[in-house]
């Protein structure tokens, strides 16, 4: 006869037996890892996204490891902050589970992201901005980038000559600080610099004709953003004249037009970065953030200056044309 | 020594189907965890070579795609050179046409063709393009792999093709094909090199959804361990991800296993012929193996399951076992109480059945013993009754003949006659056929001719009164009772009155029991006295009294009604003696049923 306890072993037995059934042959315990999508916005702060060829095979990459359903959202007028808070807004409104934002005007957007509650993570790329919003942030330093640029004009030129400073504005993206680390080196050389801003009414054009005029001297370019470097780049490529009076085109960017120009000779020295990298740990950090893996840092990452002869370096193949 | 008999004394307080199920549970789990155990390598070991073996065919499958890619190219590069080249006379014509033919046939693989003579300069292009200014492609590092074995074709690394200026914004990542060729220029010869370039894109294609299970992927490296192919070619080449293919260059064709980046792995290697490119496939070990959380927790729920079966017919098993000797053990204590007539459970199996029977007849033999100890001990107590009453006759015999004799000495006949009529009837209620039992009225009768005669013998020294009850009279009593307490009575109590003495013989019922009392009123007794006449030695004949007192009458009730019933006696120095009977009022044909 089976006596209380004995009986009320067998049943916690059974109990703990289909407990183990439940737990190793079906999903009501342990659930079936599933393949989570998640969708993530980049909202970059130019108007096109030709200067992002790189950038976005990084993302890509990283996109399709980790599962992640990328929008790439472009301004509607480059240097539009507003715009771009709205675009940011939407996204996550939208669904998007973390954006990733390259600020079109750092100050001004982060005037506007302090402000905001945000619904999902925040990766900042592309220029520092002063906010706390931000899970994580990933760039160059600019400003030891552009001390980088301006100290191989200067290594490149005996003399000292008048500098053309050409940017869109010093208000987008990381170009202020590129300009700071530029200036820093020039006015240490003593060397004499006029600023030419897009955004300001420049034109590059006439700025570069006017230095052709017969008697006015020579004169170096320094370009501070990829834009400026290929519409500097284009003019001065247009005729050999150019190169007479313009002694070099320094510049920024890693598109194959630039690389072209590089190659070729219109441009002396390239500024550039591991863009496919850029792009892909943007993703890779907003999953871990979404994912709510501790993601909180500052990455710096590298900058190289490369002239004509390092284009065929294999330390650089890769970095400057990634693969598909 | 001392843990053992810990062991043992620990096993003791276990009923024997506990330990029966400890013991058999514990093998089954211990059977239970060795055969699965077992079956677990077997079965890893089965899953693993099965997978190693598909990796290792995906992996062959992969190569010859690359092999096969590869041989078209040659085949190409062949035809290029065998068919194009070689025969022509490019000081007379061109080989344009032939070229764009074969580059068309093969443009989903091939970028671009072009040949070149030794000195570098470009004699033709497919598609039409123009080299680099200030381009020098001897410079090249395919161009002076097939000038310098002029009888093999060269693949070269992956690599963007610069020295053709195509005006595009675009790039393209490309493996050159490059081999010397002879040219012909009217009747001279020179040599040349003939490029091919292979689309990387395309053979990007030839590992589109090749993959080794879970994390599992394929790559493509030279000879020398430099990488053809990765899914993670650019993430490898920033340092963000790590490869062993050095070490994979190093490898023989088949399944190996490595550890690499904390990280158990098995890589399967297929060499391509004439490049001597590998294809290697690696895979996490433990998505090979049964070892994910569920396939481990599958095995504890089969081992779990299993104890829980071999439990349950454990307990069944040991229940069959047990049950029998749990039913022999009741009837065991059964009989250990003393019921001998008991049934005993003779079920189960046969050891159990025989070990019933044993019992039982044991028990039928304890009963029969008993009953002769019982018979033995009656027979004893009857023999030590009769003597007791063999006791008694003799000295009153002797006593009242004396009376009768002094009577008829002195002339008293009549007494004399009444004296011997009343020895008459006391005899015949004495011999009473030889019975231990008369009646109440029988005995009280006998004590009353006693009385009588003594009465008449002590010339009226003391008085008598006998009271009893009618309804009593029918009950049993033991013959020869009341006598020897009456006797006691004259001859110590009355011995020294002179005509005062009285002797009250009572006798009545009490619910389920009888008294009688013998009272007198003479000398009495110390306690210690009446404490001698239990306890003391057995009285010898003496001329005064039937020399058979207290003691006697005490031990033949105790002997006949049992224990409780006896004598008890209340005396004071001078106070006089009350002897109390208590007796069970049964009636006296039942008690003689009883006897029977």
């Amino acid at each position: 006869m089976m006596i209380k306890r004995e009986r009320l072993l067998w049943v916690i037995f059974a109990g703990v037996l289909v407990f183990l059934y439940l737990l190793s042959s079906t999903n009501l315990i342990i659930k079936e890892k599933k393949i989570e999508v998640y969708p993530v916005s980049v909202v970059i702060s130019d108007s096109s996204d030709d200067y992002y060829g790189n950038f976005r095979k990084g993302v890509e990459q990283a996109a399709s490891e980790y599962n992640v359903d990328i929008s790439f959202i472009t301004l509607y007028e480059k240097g539009d902050a507003a715009q771009q808070m709205e675009l940011v807004k939407r996204e996550i409104d939208d669904g998007a589970e973390a954006v990733i934002l390259e600020p079109a005007v750092p100050m001004e957007c982060a005037g506007v992201l302090n402000d905001a509650v945000l619904a999902s993570p925040l990766i900042i790329t592309g220029s520092n901005m002063p906010t706390e919003k931000a899970e994580c942030s990933i760039m160059i330093d600019a400003y030891k980038a552009g001390r980088k640029l301006a100290k191989a004009v200067v290594a490149d030129n005996l003399s000292a000559l008048p500098v053309c400073v050409f940017t869109e504005s010093l208000e987008y993206g990381s170009n202020r600080e590129f300009y700071d680390g530029v200036m820093s080196v020039f006015e240490e050389q003593n060397w004499k610099i006029r600023l030419y801003q897009k955004k300001a009414g420049d034109n590059f054009r006439t700025v570069i004709e006017e230095t052709v005029y017969p008697g006015n001297g020579k004169a170096m370019v320094v370009a501070l953003d990829a834009a400026s470097t290929w519409e500097a780049a284009e003019i001065i490529g247009e005729s050999p004249v150019y190169g007479d009076y313009i002694m070099g085109l320094y510049g920024t960017g890693t598109t194959p037009a630039l690389l072209n120009h590089l190659d070729e000779g219109t441009i002396k020295g390239l500024l550039v970065s591991n863009q496919f990298d850029n792009g892909y740990l943007c993703v890779e950090k907003a999953v871990k953030a979404i994912r709510k893996q501790s993601v909180k840092e500052h990455l710096i990452l590298d900058s190289y200056l490369i002239k004509r002869t390092d284009l065929r370096d294999r330390k650089f193949e890769k970095m400057l044309y990634p693969m598909d | 020594m001392e843990n053992r008999i810990k062991e043992t004394h620990h096993f003791k307080n276990n009923s024997i189907r506990t330990t029966i199920f400890i013991y058999f549970t514990v093998t089954a789990l211990a059977a239970g965890l060795l055969i699965t155990f077992f079956l677990y390598q077997r079965l890893s070991n089965q899953v693993m070579e099965v997978v190693q073996q598909e990796n290792q065919s995906l992996i062959v499958q992969a190569a010859r795609s690359v092999e096969s890619y590869l041989r078209t190219v040659m085949k190409l590069s062949d035809s290029l050179y065998y068919g194009a080249v070689k025969n022509a006379d490019l000081s007379s014509g061109s080989i344009h046409d032939e070229l764009t033919l074969l580059y068309d046939n093969n443009k989903d693989n091939v970028d671009n063709i072009a040949l070149f003579s030794e000195d570098g300069s470009m004699l033709e292009a497919v598609p039409a393009a123009r080299l680099k200014t200030n381009l020098d492609v001897t410079e090249e590092t395919w161009f002076q792999d097939a000038l310098e074995k002029t009888e093999n074709q060269h693949f070269s690394y992956p690599h963007v093709q610069y020295i053709f200026d195509s005006g595009e914004n675009q790039y393209r990542w490309v493996i050159s094909l490059s081999r010397a060729v002879e040219l012909t220029h009217g009747t001279s010869t020179g040599q040349g090199v003939l490029l091919v370039d292979i689309s990387y894109s395309s053979l990007e294609q030839l590992f589109d959804g090749v993959t080794m299970g879970t994390d599992g992927y394929v790559y493509l490296i030279s000879s020398d361990g430099e990488l053809l192919y990765h899914p993670k070619m650019q993430l490898i080449e920033s340092g963000r991800f790590r490869e062993n293919h050095m070490a994979a260059a190093g490898y023989k064709d088949g399944n190996h296993r490595e550890e690499f980046e904390g990280s158990r792995r098995i890589v399967s290697v297929k060499s391509i012929g004439y490049t001597g490119w590998k294809v290697v496939g690696v895979a996490a070990e433990n998505v090979v193996s049964l070892n994910t959380i569920r396939t481990r927790l599958f095995i504890v729920f089969l081992i779990a399951l299993i104890l829980f079966v071999l439990s349950m017919i454990n307990a069944y098993i040991s229940s069959r076992i047990t049950d029998p000797i749990k039913e022999l053990e009741k009837s065991v204590g059964i009989l250990e109480e003393g019921n001998l007539d008991a049934p005993v459970y003779m079920g189960g199996s046969y050891e159990i059945q025989h070990l019933g029977k044993s019992i039982g007849d044991m028990a039928a033999q304890i009963r029969l013993l008993m009953q002769d100890i019982v018979r033995e001990h009656e027979a004893k107590r009857k023999q030590e009754f009769d003597t007791l009453q063999s006791q008694i006759n003799p000295h009153f015999l002797y006593n009242t003949l004396d009376i009768i004799v002094w009577m008829i000495e002195n002339e008293q006949k009549a007494e004399a006659v009444k004296v011997v009529t009343a020895l008459a009837r006391f005899f015949r209620i004495s011999l009473s056929r030889g019975k231990s039992l008369i009646t109440v009225r029988d005995e009280l009768e006998h004590v009353r001719n006693y009385l009588m005669i003594q009465h008449m013998r002590f010339k009226n020294k003391f008085s008598y009164e006998i009271r009893a009850q009618e309804e009593i009279m029918e009950l049993g009593s033991l013959k020869l009772m009341l006598q020897p307490l009456v006797e006691n009575a004259i001859y110590h109590g009355m011995e020294f009155m002179d005509g005062d003495g009285e002797i009250v013989v009572e006798a009545w019922k009490d619910g389920e029991d009888l008294y009688f009392r013998v009272s007198d009123n003479g000398l009495g007794m110390t306690k210690q006295q009446v404490e001698h006449l239990f306890n003391g030695p057995s009285p010898v004949a003496s001329t005064k009294g039937s020399g058979i007192g207290v003691k006697n009458v005490n031990e033949r009730i105790k002997l006949y009604f049992g224990e409780k019933y006896g004598l008890s006696i209340d005396s004071e120095p001078d106070e006089g003696t009350r002897v109390l009977i208590h007796l069970p009022a049964i009636l006296y044909e039942q008690l003689l049923k009883k006897e029977m």
